[in-house]
């Protein structure tokens, strides 16, 4: 009789496919995207802007929580909390805010997991680090983010609507945005493709849904890869009275075609909602920041 | 209804691939697809406009299984109608332009072009039907006694060799199979609301949009952001 000369192999297979009622614990963490406390700069790198505008954020509040987790072979109740915080992504504390906690939990990939990023309501709490009164502000919104900032650049201009016969010399333009724009984000995956993530035996998994803040600058809808270009003459070129800050109502009333044409790179394919004005751009890039791991995505999204 | 050579990601390769595997569960099926239109009139701001022709070349349009497509998340389509069919947007019925072929398993978003494809075998983008166009739009705007006669040759152009037009589509269903039917919405209507109708009067009363015009540039990303809507049912 032949000897299975692999039968140790399939038994190590077999052996780390199967947790045998080992345990671990989950912390999920929220975390903040290095644009958010540090801006973005201008240049030729990938993560920079390429038409010279400095950004730099004096406020970025979100709404984030209703994380959950599952395995697509079954087994285990989900890892469901439903709590939802307000969380000041320029305070977080040092090492992040901890959303949630899960202990004992089967020592196994946990393949689907999604969290959201909605409106506050009065359940709604501050997250550590978040003041009280930036909650209340944006329960009283109904907000899922809200940012304060401001695109600088020494010899920027603000241009009608993109027209390069109506431009005013404009070295920087503020910007004060509060948006009910609730999403929810699953099937989150890590940079390296991989959905979900895996509990060690006797360990601690450390998740983390991760926030980015330059997504309103990209010239595409992420779509898995972050292969795009980013610019902010839009935010420029959409303060119609050119007072040096950019308003909602501009934004509104700032046809999408006229400010981010093909011609500079821009294809807004896949967004979550239709896109006919700058505002749209804006809500449809705010619908797509619910990211994981780092630079993993969350690819399906959903209004909420 | 023309059949241009392609190079995309195809089922094809992935049945191929199936079949050496010896596998029986992944055997391709092919399921109708059809194109419906909306209203041929509809106001936009103080302008009443009536559409007087509106044909869309559609296709090929490639099925993925992952929620954010792209050329290389969608590298095997889980199901693709790989011609490019002119639709009559204005027509009452849907209009059947030919099957998906199909494989087994969900659909979470789709690719597209409108009869404008990149494939990697090819220096530029190509038209690939008798439209010559992505959509041709003709007909009249009216604001009190002011008629506005416009006619547009739309062409969206993919960005990128060896990438559809759009992208990340919206299209989600379970497991299709060959008792399942496709139908797109199109909303030319929507298309226009981007246009300066004011603008395009002062230039007379018959206007071309040709590319390189601003309105030809509203239109063909309203085109792009505006996509057909994806329902599937089953008899």
């Amino acid at each position: 009789m032949p000897r299975p000369r692999h039968l140790p192999l399939a038994l190590l297979l077999v052996l780390a496919c199967s947790s045998g009622g080992a345990t671990g614990n989950v912390q999920v963490f929220v975390e903040a995207e290095d644009t958010i406390p540090e801006g973005l700069d201008p240049g030729d790198g990938d993560e920079n802007v390429v038409d010279g505008w400095t950004v730099r954020y004096s406020k970025f509040l979100i709404t984030v929580g209703d994380f959950e987790a599952s395995r697509s072979s079954g087994g285990d109740e989900p890892l469901r909390d439903p709590a939802r915080y307000v969380v000041d992504m320029l305070r977080l504390p040092a090492g992040g805010f901890i959303l949630t906690e899960f202990d004992d939990v089967a020592a196994e990939r946990w393949d689907r997991v999604g969290y959201s990023l909605p409106v506050a309501d009065d359940a709604t709490e501050a997250a550590d680090g978040t003041a009280a009164a930036d909650r209340d502000f944006m329960v009283q919104a109904a907000y899922s983010i809200y940012v304060e900032g401001e695109i600088s650049k020494a010899d920027g201009q603000s241009c009608a609507l993109g027209d390069p016969m109506a431009c005013t010399p404009a070295a920087k333009v503020r910007f004060n945005w509060g948006l009910a724009a609730g999403t929810s984000f699953a099937d989150c995956a890590g940079p390296d493709g991989v959905t979900g993530f895996a509990v060690p035996s006797g360990g601690t998994a450390q998740i983390k849904p991760t926030i980015h803040g330059d997504h309103w600058f990209f010239t595409n809808i992420t779509q898995g890869a972050e292969v795009t270009e980013r610019r902010a003459q839009w935010i420029a070129d959409a303060d119609a009275d050119q007072d040096g800050e950019t308003t909602l109502d501009e934004l509104r009333a700032a046809p999408a075609a006229k400010l981010f044409p093909a011609e500079l790179g821009y294809n807004l394919s896949g967004a979550l909602i239709p896109v006919v004005t700058a505002y749209d751009y804006l809500e449809a890039q705010v619908r797509t920041l619910g990211d994981f791991q780092g630079e993993g995505e969350c690819p399906t999204r959903e209004l909420l | 209804m023309s059949r241009p050579r392609r190079q995309h990601p195809s089922l094809v390769l992935a049945a191929l691939l199936a079949a050496a595997c010896g596998t029986t569960g992944a055997e391709p099926f092919a399921y109708p697809i059809a194109v419906v239109g909306a209203g041929a009139s509809f106001p936009i701001g103080d302008w009443q406009v009536t559409l007087e022709r509106a044909e869309l070349a559609l296709g090929p349009v490639y099925l993925c299984a992952t929620a954010a497509a792209s050329p290389d998340l969608c590298a095997v389509a889980q199901g693709e109608f790989a011609e490019v069919a002119v639709v009559d947007l204005l027509a009452a019925a849907p209009q059947p332009i030919g099957e998906v072929e199909s494989l087994a398993g969900d659909v979470r978003s789709a690719m597209l072009d409108y009869g404008i494809s990149w494939f990697t075998t090819q220096t530029s983008a190509t038209a690939g039907s008798e439209l010559g166009h992505s959509a041709r739009l003709t007909g009249t705007a009216i604001r009190g006694d002011v008629a506005l006669h416009f006619d547009a040759l739309i062409d969206v152009l993919p960005q990128l060799r060896g990438s559809p037009a759009l992208v990340g589509v919206r299209a989600r269903v379970d497991d299709p199979d060959e008792g399942s039917r496709l139908l797109l919405r199109v909303d030319p209507g929507a298309w226009l609301l981007g246009l300066d109708f004011d603008a395009l009067a002062a230039q007379g009363q018959s206007v071309e949009i040709r590319p390189g015009d601003p309105a030809h540039a509203a239109i063909a990303f309203a085109l792009t952001t505006q996509p057909p809507t994806f329902s599937w049912t089953h008899e």
